[in-house]
């Protein structure tokens, strides 16, 4: 199975479910191929676990849901060793972290300390409990969840953690036609009770080993470090884009790539994927952010300022 | 002052030449016109532009109230002895001149002869100096400017009107002038007062925009003086026959109409026009130089406009076509310079934005940059090997090169973070009709540069192709 | 940059506005003057502002006809002259405002008291007609002045009218740039624009009104902790709760005996182990470091005595600068105010969060408030006080510490909640306030000259209470001329 044969064949399977989100499938997608993770920031009820489920179901994926609330202890993410009194022993019973496909609703509820359990899953792919280490299975993709609409008792991810996450999407609301759609696909039955894998997961890991291959060019190469570096030098950003953010952009723009059915990353790829992979790394100034001013269209100002390389 | 003032010089301007376009078939009623209308009405125009420039300097002379009077009585004394003098008694030494302009202002009421050219000087000087004192003091608000505007239209057709039907002649052109300056002035007034009634920059129309006014004025004048050609009778009947049934049934109606009013208005027309023959006849008369006393006969008695030799006439008017070519020229020249300049600004401009993209991209100078050039060379080398795939690689990079200037020749360059895909819409409008050309270019281009593929000669030559097309629709379309 | 680009805001200019005179003179507004004109009397339609009446096809018609009847071409040529004036001008008024393009930008769209942003008006003709004269008038706050320009007061509306003249060329486009000081705080609307243009022969006019607005948005002053004389360490005094009504099930103080009640997770599995029986953690109590500041916009203790918008002003910008600080201290905070915002009857309320966009939330909120008050500042805090979760702390800023919001405040302190007061009244509180720190802030509302009957007594419940320096209070009934002043 190639690239294209892979993403058309999921992109329409979940597309049965979650309509007119291509775009947001292909990125889920896109960060699947270089194992990293999603931030899904958006209003409830726009279909952000539908999603999740559509896509560990298309994937023949382990799929596990943790709503995140503020009494959250991180051994109900990791796991607990319980004490098994009938065999008086320790019994190491793995929480939902150990699951292909993870779902965490509603991230910024619990407190940082839970918080940070499960990101250090997310970055080791490994867990320890009570000084044991156990691997997350592969693959791992983790869909962490944020309500943009800030009520009382949350905790806003910190920007050293939010860089763990590959990408930040929004779905956004559905166009009319879409919202339209809906309503006539769910009229009768439950789609995603229909939903079947199209894929297997040993088709996934392949995929992901062949994305590492896909070329990059030394000019492109060398534009994606002239835009993660500019953000450090933007007047408005307090605190740029790491190498990790870099990286991630690389990575990311293979994978993209592989999806588009090209063997090689044109400036097109990168420019498409700076939105979602480096806007929730920069941090910008407070007086910036006072003035109305975004981190989206500081990237967006950094994009259409730095020169593509191109011969001329 | 009034005529240099560059916001209110060009109304004054209309506004006087509106004013003698309606003064002169008025002039040409009493005094039949020995020279052509046309050189008429630049004398009077003259002379009235040289009245308010006088007027505007005693003004600013600030003289107090006695002193102001006498010099004016003296300038109207002077002005009048002067026209009368050049118009009347040429040739003359001055105590010749002196003595016949006395005997003259003593039959200056003497009306046997018709109508004294010494007193219809003096009048018309009089009626020259209360224009140009109104001038002066004049109010150049729209509503003014737009009332002078309707009430000399008015005047013009009383005078015109009368001046063709009792002299016979065509004064069509003096029309066309007054609408000309007309609208002008109304125009130029509108500007001023609606730019007073709020935070205007302050300064005057530029030149480039008085100049679409004045093309848009004689747009207009130019439509109807074409239009008044078909608006005649048979032109008329010829346009009513095209609309043939209605005119069918509207015709005997408006034949009636028109019957009617000849029945009512022809006997009072024709007595209001022998009433007027009446009283012009006796009063018409020649403005023409008195002829000198006996002892002072000179050669010839010759009116007014033969006394100057015809070759006077003649090497004025070459001098002044001449002049009107060299000041032609001098315009051409320096709209060419002007239009250079701005070339050579925009260019300036261009380069620069492309030096500060250079670094921007380049991250380093001239020496970064060629390292950068070298390195890429020597990468290119590395992926293509010393082969035909090289020089095709090398080929498609510098087509798209080349297609890239050639878009922006026509005003459609790349920005400099445009990645080529995302440009190619904007391609496809500089060269329409090549899509498809364009778009295989486009990835081609990716493919070499971005993926390092090689390119085989099949798409090589497709490649080479679609650029000659391209180019033929520039060459057929030129640069903008 | 207003965000209507094309926000920022350029659009075509949609005609609505009327054809020269003709649609909106009355039938016989032309009868009129000729009957007056008639009877000797002049009348000049001084509102009149174009060249074109009938008068012009009238007289066009009647040369036309008295150019037939006495075969002069000169009449004839004068009625076209006419006819073909009055058609150019009809014509090029209905194209006037085809392709006109308005645009109204900022530099930035939000702006502190005493700043001042650039704004910039372009203007662009898209299409082979000059437009020799355009008059825009666009609607501005009369508040915010233009640098070297002039915003006129429309006195009907109230509103700023702010008027330029363009005169453009083919396809030309101009660009003006102005300074707008912000010298006031608040939402400032700008727009709609209304355009006004016509022929270049002044023969007709036309109006045509862009209804896009825009908004500009004035915070109020902040302080520095300097200016505002806090401490730098615990500015709002230290956290201590000694209640045990909430936990926190990530802080563990030891263990207990497992009860039916608890859950799976509080078990102490290794305890469990351990001691062979089933042990659950206990934990210590939860307390949750939240601000709220809770605003009073009232500057005086009764509203009838009246309103010193300065001074209110001030309070804002005590409660702003207390915002930007708990922000910079990475503390939830919240904003409560008993005025309310424009088109709203409801006290102004938001809840304690710490997303990056909170402070920006509450500076909005404060551009916005208004001085009326919707309730007196102690119901709204024993109203609010109730929701919010333990530990939260009470910043209470005031201009004036009139008695029952101190006596609130005792009561909430007694309750257990932590309160810290900020007052800009002339003097600080005469009452002890066991329990409750307080700041006194005068120096920031010096230079402000209050009216002088409030610098001598203060009325409250029908008694007058003469404050002297150094002497206790004394009440006496209120007399006819205290009431009457």
């Amino acid at each position: 199975m190639n690239f294209t044969e892979f993403a058309q064949t999921v992109q329409s399977n979940v597309g049965q479910v979650i309509i007119g989100k291509a775009e947001t499938t292909e990125l889920l997608l896109a960060a699947l191929l270089v194992e990293g993770h999603v931030l899904l920031e958006d209003v409830p009820g726009i279909g952000k676990t539908t999603l999740a489920k559509a896509v560990a179901r298309s994937l023949d994926c382990s799929f596990a849901r943790i709503q995140f609330t503020p009494d959250l202890l991180p051994g109900d993410i990791t796991g607990i060793n319980f004490f098994n009194q009938k065999h008086q022993e320790f019994e190491f019973r793995p929480g939902p972290a150990f699951s292909q496909l993870l779902l965490a609703d509603e991230i910024n509820r619990a407190t940082p300390r839970t918080q940070s359990a499960l990101l250090e899953a997310m970055q080791e792919h490994q867990a320890t409990v009570d000084g044991q280490t156990y691997a997350m299975p592969r693959p791992f993709l983790v869909l962490a969840t944020q309500n943009p609409i800030e009520l009382e008792g949350t905790f806003p991810l910190p920007e050293a953690q939010l860089d763990r996450f590959l990408m930040q999407v929004t779905l956004g609301y559905p166009s009319e036609t879409d919202e339209e759609q809906i309503l006539l696909r769910y009229q009768q039955n439950d789609p995603l009770a229909e939903l079947g894998p199209v894929v297997t997961t040993a088709q996934v890991l392949e995929m992901q080993q062949r994305a590492r291959e896909i070329h990059v060019n030394p000019d492109v190469r060398r534009y994606i470090v002239q835009l993660t570096r500019s953000t450090r030098e933007h007047p408005a950003v307090d605190l740029g884009v790491s190498p990790r953010g870099t990286l991630a952009l690389f990575k990311a723009g293979q994978a993209l790539a592989a999806l588009r059915g090209r063997d090689y990353v044109i400036p097109s790829d990168v420019q498409f994927l700076c939105p979602p992979v480096l806007t929730h790394r920069i941090h910008i100034s407070p007086q910036v952010r006072l003035r109305g001013r975004t981190p989206a269209q500081v990237i967006a100002e950094i994009v259409a300022s730095v020169a593509v390389p191109v011969v001329e | 002052m009034l005529l240099v003032d560059r916001r209110y010089a060009l109304v004054n301007f209309c506004l006087a030449g509106m004013e003698m376009a309606w003064f002169l078939p008025f002039w040409l009623l009493i005094f039949s016109p020995s020279q052509p209308p046309w050189l008429s009405y630049m004398v009077l125009l003259a002379a009235q532009l040289a009245w308010i420039v006088l007027l505007d300097l005693l003004n600013r002379t600030q003289l107090a109230h006695p002193a102001f009077d006498l010099a004016a009585l003296g300038l109207m004394i002077l002005t009048s002895l002067l026209a009368v003098g050049l118009s009347l008694f040429q040739g003359r030494t001055a105590d010749q001149a002196g003595g016949e302009i006395w005997q003259s202002l003593q039959s200056a009421l003497d009306f046997s002869k018709g109508f004294p050219p010494g007193l219809a000087l003096l009048v018309a000087n009089l009626f020259l100096w209360q224009r140009a004192t109104n001038a002066t003091s004049r109010e150049l608000s729209f509503f003014s400017v737009g009332v002078s505007f309707r009430l000399g239209l008015l005047l013009l057709i009383a005078s015109a009107g009368l001046f063709t039907r009792l002299r016979g002649g065509n004064l069509l052109p003096l029309l066309w002038v007054y609408v000309g300056m007309g609208l002008t002035a109304i125009a130029v007034a509108r500007i001023n007062e609606k730019a007073a009634g709020a935070q205007s920059a302050g300064k005057p129309l530029p030149a480039r925009r008085l100049l679409q006014l004045l093309l848009a004025v004689g747009v207009t004048a130019g439509c109807a003086a074409l239009l008044s050609h078909l608006y005649s009778p048979a032109g008329l009947s010829s346009l009513f026959e095209r609309l043939s049934p209605l005119w069918a049934l509207l015709r005997p109606v408006i034949d009636f109409a028109l019957w009617l009013l000849v029945v009512i208005l022809t006997p009072i027309l024709a007595g209001f026009e022998s009433l007027l023959r009446g009283l012009l006849s006796g009063y018409q008369a020649e403005l023409q130089p008195v002829p000198a006393p006996e002892e002072l006969r000179l050669p010839s008695q010759l009116d007014f406009a033969s006394r100057i030799p015809e070759w006077v006439w003649a090497a004025l008017l070459r001098g002044a076509i001449a002049l009107a070519i060299v000041i032609g020229v001098l315009l051409l020249i320096a709209l060419l310079f002007a239009g250079l300049e701005k070339t050579r600004r925009a260019s300036r401009q261009a380069e620069a934005e492309e030096e500060s993209l250079e670094l921007m991209s380049a991250g380093g100078g001239i020496l970064t940059r060629g390292l950068r050039a070298w390195g890429g060379a020597l990468r290119r080398m590395r992926s293509f090997e010393l082969s035909r795939g090289l020089l095709a690689a090398i080929s498609v990079e510098n087509i798209y090169a080349n297609l890239c200037r050639l878009a922006r020749l026509r005003g459609y360059g790349r920005r400099p973070s445009q990645p080529p895909d995302d440009y190619l819409p904007t391609l496809a409008q500089a060269f329409a009709g090549q899509e498809a050309a364009l778009a295989r270019i486009t990835a081609a281009y990716m493919r070499v540069h971005y993926g390092d593929h090689p390119v085989d000669a099949v798409e090589l030559a497709q490649v080479r192709e679609d650029y000659r097309a391209v180019r033929r629709v520039f060459s057929d379309q030129g640069p903008s | 940059m207003a965000q209507s680009e094309p926000a920022e805001s350029s659009r075509p200019c949609q005609d609505e506005g009327h054809q020269g005179d003709t649609a909106d003179a009355s039938p016989d507004r032309g009868w009129r003057g000729i009957r007056e004109e008639l009877r000797g009397r002049r009348y000049l339609d001084l509102s009149k502002d174009t060249q074109f009446s009938s008068a012009w096809l009238l007289l066009g018609l009647f040369l036309s006809l008295a150019g037939l009847l006495l075969q002069s071409g000169f009449l004839r040529a004068t009625a076209a002259t006419l006819f073909v004036v009055a058609a150019f001008g009809w014509t090029w008024n209905s194209l006037s405002l085809f392709g006109l393009h308005y645009r109204r930008s900022f530099s930035e769209t939000r702006a502190f008291l005493g700043e001042t942003i650039e704004l910039t008006l372009e203007v662009s003709n898209r299409k082979l007609l000059p437009v020799t004269w355009l008059q825009i008038t666009d609607i501005f706050p009369a508040s915010l002045p233009v640098d070297e320009e002039t915003v006129r007061l429309n006195r009907s509306s109230n509103l700023g009218e702010f008027t330029t003249f363009w005169s453009l060329g083919v396809f030309q486009r101009l660009k003006r740039r102005f300074t707008v000081r912000c010298i006031q705080r608040g939402f400032h609307s700008y727009g709609p624009a209304v355009l006004s243009t016509g022929d270049g022969f002044g023969m007709f006019d036309r109006k045509g009104t862009l209804g896009d607005r825009q908004r500009l948005i004035v915070y109020p002053r902040l302080y520095t902790i300097a200016e505002l004389g806090l401490p730098a360490k615990d500015p709002f005094g230290g956290r201590d709760s000694r209640e045990h009504l909430f936990e926190d099930p990530l802080r563990t103080a030891g263990v207990r005996a497992w009860e039916p009640a608890d859950g799976l997770k509080r078990i102490h599995w290794k305890a469990t182990a351990r001691y062979q029986q089933m042990l659950s953690r206990a934990y210590l109590p939860s307390t949750a470091p939240q601000v709220l500041l809770v605003l009073n916009v009232a500057t005086f203790p009764r509203h009838w005595l009246g309103h010193i918008p300065e001074l209110m002003e001030r309070a804002i910008s005590v409660a702003g600068s207390l915002a930007a600080q708990c922000v910079e201290l990475r503390l939830p905070v919240g904003l409560v105010a008993n005025g309310f915002l424009p088109g709203s009857d409801q006290p102004l309320r938001l809840l304690p969060g710490r997303s990056p966009d909170q402070l920006v939330h509450i500076l909005e909120l404060l551009a916005a408030v208004t001085a009326f008050a919707t309730k007196p500042i102690e119901e709204l805090l024993l109203s609010e006080a109730p929701r919010l979760p333990w530990g939260s702390t009470l910043l209470v800023v005031t201009a004036i510490a009139h008695v029952e919001l101190l006596a609130t405040l005792l009561e909430l302190q007694g309750a257990g909640r932590k309160v810290v007061l900020f007052t800009l009244a002339e003097r600080p509180p005469e009452r002890a306030l066991p329990g409750i720190t307080v700041y006194h802030l005068p120096h920031l509302v010096d230079d402000i000259i209050l009216p002088q009957a409030m610098q001598d007594a203060e009325t409250i419940s029908g008694q007058v209470h003469r404050w002297k320096p150094g002497l206790q209070p004394e009440a006496r009934p209120e007399t006819k001329s205290d009431a009457a002043g």
